[in-house]
């Protein structure tokens, strides 16, 4: 992915954004620990990792929003 | 039909019903690692489903259970973090207790060597710690109600399943 790879561009959008305000969900290839642990230091909300469970990829934007919804409505971002 | 057996009715509805949020719940964690709520969820089911065990005396499920709370708890206080190998033994303990409450549900026994690969993966989780005098986050206690009383509560310490009310426990005969 040029010109920068999935962690560069969380990194950038992170900044722009805070969690509140965009969860970032990464749909990546690989699965190990360690690039999740690189993710979450980047910005990332989550991780779906390919090849996807149709089910759950659904499942995992609902409760992302769902848990979003419920910081707004307690007014931790206007 | 026996209290005893509508009680174990009961029991295993809402165990079954506890077993799917603890799986659904478990799945978005693996993509959601960081999210609190689930792991609560994740835990009161596993708690939930430990009290209702006790006072029915399956006490096969009581020690998963209580295994179960332990990784949780680490993973609550952020001892440990949701690795893959943590994900994949929570599902393998899951897989237990669903045996387990089957078993009680008139199914074939569980499988006691399953059950004692989750015991050894659990236990090699917790142990793999740092030393006890690492600093532990402070946690408040999860207050999930009264089913840890020892005395025996006056009513059914678990709610009646919100669905199929209508089910006959009672059957005419």
């Amino acid at each position: 992915m040029a010109p920068m790879d999935g962690l560069a561009l969380v990194s950038r959008i992170r900044a722009r954004f805070s969690r509140a305000q965009l969860p970032i969900l990464m749909l990546t290839t690989e699965a190990g620990d360690n690039l999740k642990e690189r993710g979450r230091a980047a910005g990332a909300t989550g991780w779906l990792v390919k090849p996807f469970d149709p089910v759950r990829m659904p499942a995992v934007i609902a409760h992302v929003l769902a848990a979003r919804g419920r910081t707004q409505s307690r007014g931790q971002i206007s | 039909m026996m209290l005893e057996d509508q009680m174990s009715l009961l029991f295993i509805e809402e165990a079954a019903e506890l077993l799917v949020e603890f799986e659904q719940s478990l799945l978005l964690l693996e993509s959601l690692p960081d999210d609190e709520e689930l792991l609560t969820r994740v835990f009161r089911c596993a708690h939930t489903l430990k009290g209702n065990s006790k006072i029915l005396g399956f006490g096969a499920i009581v020690d998963s259970t209580h295994e179960l709370e332990g990784l949780l708890d680490r993973l609550r206080r952020h001892e440990l973090a949701m690795t893959r190998g943590v994900a994949d033994t929570l599902l393998v303990s899951l897989d237990v207790l669903k045996a387990q409450v089957a078993e009680i549900g008139g199914g074939a026994p569980h499988d006691k060597e399953a059950r004692v690969l989750a015991s050894t993966r659990i236990a090699a989780l917790v142990a793999d710690l740092p030393s006890s005098d690492a600093p532990r986050a402070s946690l408040p206690p999860l207050d999930f109600g009264p089913l840890e009383s020892k005395a025996p509560p006056p009513s059914v310490p678990f709610r009646p399943p919100s669905r199929r009310r209508t089910r006959r426990h009672s059957a005419s005969r």
